[in-house]
């Protein structure tokens, strides 16, 4: 039994909605447990807590993230820094050949005791650990980590796909990344475009989408969330997922391996849909597929090898379990027998293209090398990449602003070390780290004309936001017809700050567009880090262009790593019609969190 | 402003000129490289890491990592952001492995914290630098009797009963004081990080 201890007064509580007993006892059980001192009936009467209540699992790692912050800042000190670096120093292969032998060195001697206590000893005299303030039962972490290194070795080799592999086995093949589209990686960045894959290792797409482009001509579209590897130029294999596969002549005989079966196409566009329970579904939508079953040995294997040990063409004298032709569709199993059953064909599925978007900007560079003047951007607009100077975009003009009630410690203005007049133009010019920043905004999205006048003089009951008036009026294109950049550092949302964009004046069949996830979010490669810049801050509420213009303000140069993030806006979102005309747009923070919109450039794309 | 990036990127330039010369192969200048990210590194990782994981094993594993990968990094992109992701996974790798181990779960219940540290997983590495200049700045206005508890616990690692028998208290009263100390400690860096997003949003 863990012990009692006696959490009595009110000093102690947490801001919850809990009743006060429960919170005392999940002090006490939570104290208990951050000093080691917690036991196993303890645990289970922590672990159902925690389980019955959400918020106090949120008191509990931030507690707990406190805890191990304490014991960060607690131990550090100069010399142990230093020899942290060195015992990483010494860790690091002499080259990656030999890199490669050490660690197939550390596979094959896993088991003997020699190797293990070598491991043991330098772990144990060598390091200065962050663990000690784990908890009162450090030992046995080492003890585990002892005991399990050799394994830590090859788990941590064989999914890192770090070069425990030889080249022979692991190479980069001729697949490329052709498009992406709002795509997020599980531990790592979004690749750039044209980039190559490497073979055999595994994609986490959380979500967004990705092209890829296989050398014979084949192009697979896959929808986060998915798992994928690429097995060869003419193999992907698929664990979960949706995949949009088009074949064209000569890419005849590209696969897709499913955990339950492969897919070969025979010229022809297909999609695969697997589930997390390796259920598959296969729509045909032009030509022919077909489908064959794993023998018993494959389907008992693990599904990496299992994919692997099917490289080979399908030989000729193998015959398929089934052939799918033009809007046809099955469902597939395998969990005890092959089962293949008709499913609804649904030729909406199938996706041809990635949505239309901004895929990338290039902007000039400062004497320190980061962005400063937009060059140009380009954009796929119906399906088609087109690149647009700067020249050639429709610049807007600043026509209303009001902010939220209150004083914004940031500021209004982005600009350089000295303000430029009129400030509103910071918006208009091509800089991407000036602009007009944090306006005002709602929760919900404009139904009506945003009040922009009041002839009784009650400012309140303006709208809050942002009025842009394009030079010349944008004629609603195919795809994006106005793209915005703003300016965004790493505390801020990595997918943009949400907003809504509405017409000016509302009338049938027109609406608001909410925006939150941004074409070119923090973690694109090709968003760019922008030059340093200043903000500038004001003592009263700004509810006016003429507040903004003429408002005393403080000066506050910016050194944080800020990046220029961008989207474009289709305005058929908003209701237009193909080829109308647009002359202003009004732009509203959506007040989803603490942070603001930071627009530094926004502009109408020519038809 | 708090400018908790600089560490990070005050030395982009020579960061760039020390990663290209250790592609041509003069491999001790990576020591660069390692000092300049020990500190944010090892210290995400104490964050970010559920009980049970050998915090500074991982940060090494990192770092190899990112040596032996060196030539996949596109030279002027964000190298803090790729090493960062190559840690990302390192941690997901070994929480994964450990988690299969049969009593893990029983003996430190990182199943009570996995879903929330999770969450936080996305959370820039940045935010870290920014976090633990907070919990420094309200260490410091914490009182000297307060911060010596902190002393006790966290630099000398004394037992709780030696806590209790310095400070001429019950083992009790020191448990609850602890809790106070974080729980204060905790409220202040939130108060200081919100105060801090608003004035960059």
């Amino acid at each position: 039994m863990c012990r009692k201890t006696n959490f009595e007064n009110a000093e102690n509580n947490l801001v919850t909605n809990l009743p006060p007993d429960l919170e005392k006892r999940f002090i006490e059980l939570w104290t208990d447990y951050l000093e080691g001192d917690l036991e196993d009936s303890g645990m289970d009467e922590l672990r159902k807590m925690l389980s019955a209540h959400e918020e106090l699992q949120k008191q509990a790692i931030d507690l707990f993230r406190t805890h191990r912050l304490l014991g960060f800042i607690a131990i550090e000190d100069p010399a142990g820094n230093n020899q942290f670096v060195q015992e990483t120093m010494a860790r690091l292969p002499e080259d990656s050949a030999s890199f490669t032998r050490g660690v197939l060195e550390k596979l094959d001697s896993r088991l003997p005791v020699s190797t293990r206590d070598v491991s043991q000893e330098s772990i144990q005299t060598q390091r200065r650990t962050l663990r000690k303030w784990v908890g009162e039962s450090g030992w046995i972490v080492a003890a585990l980590l002892i005991l399990t290194l050799p394994f830590i070795w090859y788990n941590a080799n064989q999914q890192e796909n770090l070069p425990v592999i030889s080249n022979s086995q692991m190479s980069e093949g001729d697949v490329r990344f052709k498009n992406i589209s709002q795509a997020q990686f599980f531990g790592e960045l979004s690749p750039r475009s044209e980039s190559l894959l490497t073979q055999k290792r595994e994609y986490v797409l959380l979500s967004g989408l990705v092209e890829l482009a296989f050398p014979k001509g084949a192009s697979a579209i896959i929808e986060g969330p998915a798992i994928f590897r690429v097995l060869s130029d003419e193999c992907l294999a698929l664990d979960v997922g949706q995949c949009s596969v088009h074949a064209p002549d000569g890419a005849e005989g590209f696969r897709i391996e499913t955990p339950v079966t492969r897919v070969v196409d025979r010229g022809t566009r297909f999609v695969v849909h697997v589930t997390e329970t390796s259920e598959t579904e296969v729509h045909v939508v032009e030509g022919t597929a077909d489908i064959y079953r794993y023998s018993d040995e494959q389907l008992q294997e693990p599904s990496t090898s299992k994919s692997e040990n099917l490289l080979t063409e399908v030989s000729d004298d193998e015959t398929f379990e089934l052939r799918l032709r033009d809007r046809e569709a099955y469902r597939l199993n395998d969990d005890t027998t092959f089962v293949a059953e008709p499913a609804t064909f649904n030729p909406l599925i199938y996706r041809s293209k990635l949505p239309d978007r901004v895929v990338s900007y290039s902007a000039t560079k400062s004497a320190d090398g980061k962005a400063e003047f937009l060059i140009d951007v380009t954009v796929q607009r119906g399906g088609k990449m087109l690149q647009y100077p700067v020249e050639k975009i429709i610049p807007v003009e600043v026509t209303y602003f009001k902010a939220a009630p209150g004083i914004d410690g940031n500021g209004h203005v982005a600009g350089g070390a000295t303000l430029s007049n009129p400030r509103i133009n910071l918006l208009s010019d091509r800089a991407l780290n000036t602009g007009i920043i944090n306006p005002g905004g709602s929760p919900t999205p404009l139904v009506s004309d945003p009040v922009l006048h009041n002839p009784e003089g009650d400012l309140q009951r303006l709208t809050p936001g942002l009025a842009l008036k394009f030079q010349t009026p944008v004629k609603n294109g195919p795809g994006p017809d106005i793209v915005l950049f703003e300016l965004q550092t790493f505390s801020n949302p990595p997918q943009g700050d949400g907003f809504h964009v509405s017409p000016l004046k509302f009338s049938p069949g027109r609406k608001s567009h909410t925006i939150r996830n941004y074409d070119l979010s923090i973690s694109s490669p090709e968003c760019l880090e922008l030059s340093p810049f200043h903000l500038y801050s004001f003592e009263k509420n700004i509810a006016s262009l003429n507040d903004l213009q003429i408002t005393e303000c403080a000066n506050k140069p910016i050194r944080l790593k800020f990046l220029a993030l961008a989207v474009g806006i289709d305005l058929s979102t908003l209701g237009y019609l193909p080829d109308e005309e647009v002359q202003e747009i009004f732009i509203q923070d959506a007040q989803d969190d603490l942070n603001i919109i930071d627009p530094v450039f926004v502009g109408g794309l020519p038809k | 402003m708090p400018d908790s990036t600089q560490n990070i990127n005050d030395s982009e330039i020579s960061l760039e000129d020390s990663l290209r010369r250790v592609l041509q192969g003069e491999n001790e200048v990576f020591e660069v490289v390692v000092r300049q990210f020990e500190r944010p590194l090892r210290g995400w990782l104490a964050v970010q890491s559920p009980p049970g994981i050998d915090v500074d094993e991982i940060a090494q594993q990192t770092f190899i990592a990112a040596y032996t990968r060196l030539e996949e990094y596109e030279s002027g992109t964000n190298f803090a952001a790729w090493m960062f992701t190559i840690a990302r996974y390192q941690l997901k790798t070994e929480t994964t492995r450990l988690r299969r181990i049969a009593d893990y779960h029983s003996r430190y219940a990182p199943d009570l914290l996995q879903k929330e540290l999770d969450r936080h997983a996305d959370e820039p590495p940045e935010m870290w630098l920014v976090r633990v200049e907070a919990l420094q700045t309200c260490l410091e206005s914490l009182g000297d009797s307060l911060r010596q508890y902190v002393n006790w616990r966290y630099r000398e690692e004394i037992p709780l009963e030696e806590m209790a028998q310095r400070s001429n208290r019950s083992v009790t009263a020191v448990k609850k004081q602890l809790w106070q100390i974080r729980q204060r400690l905790q409220q202040c860096v939130e108060k200081r990080i919100s105060k801090m997003q608003r004035t960059i949003s």
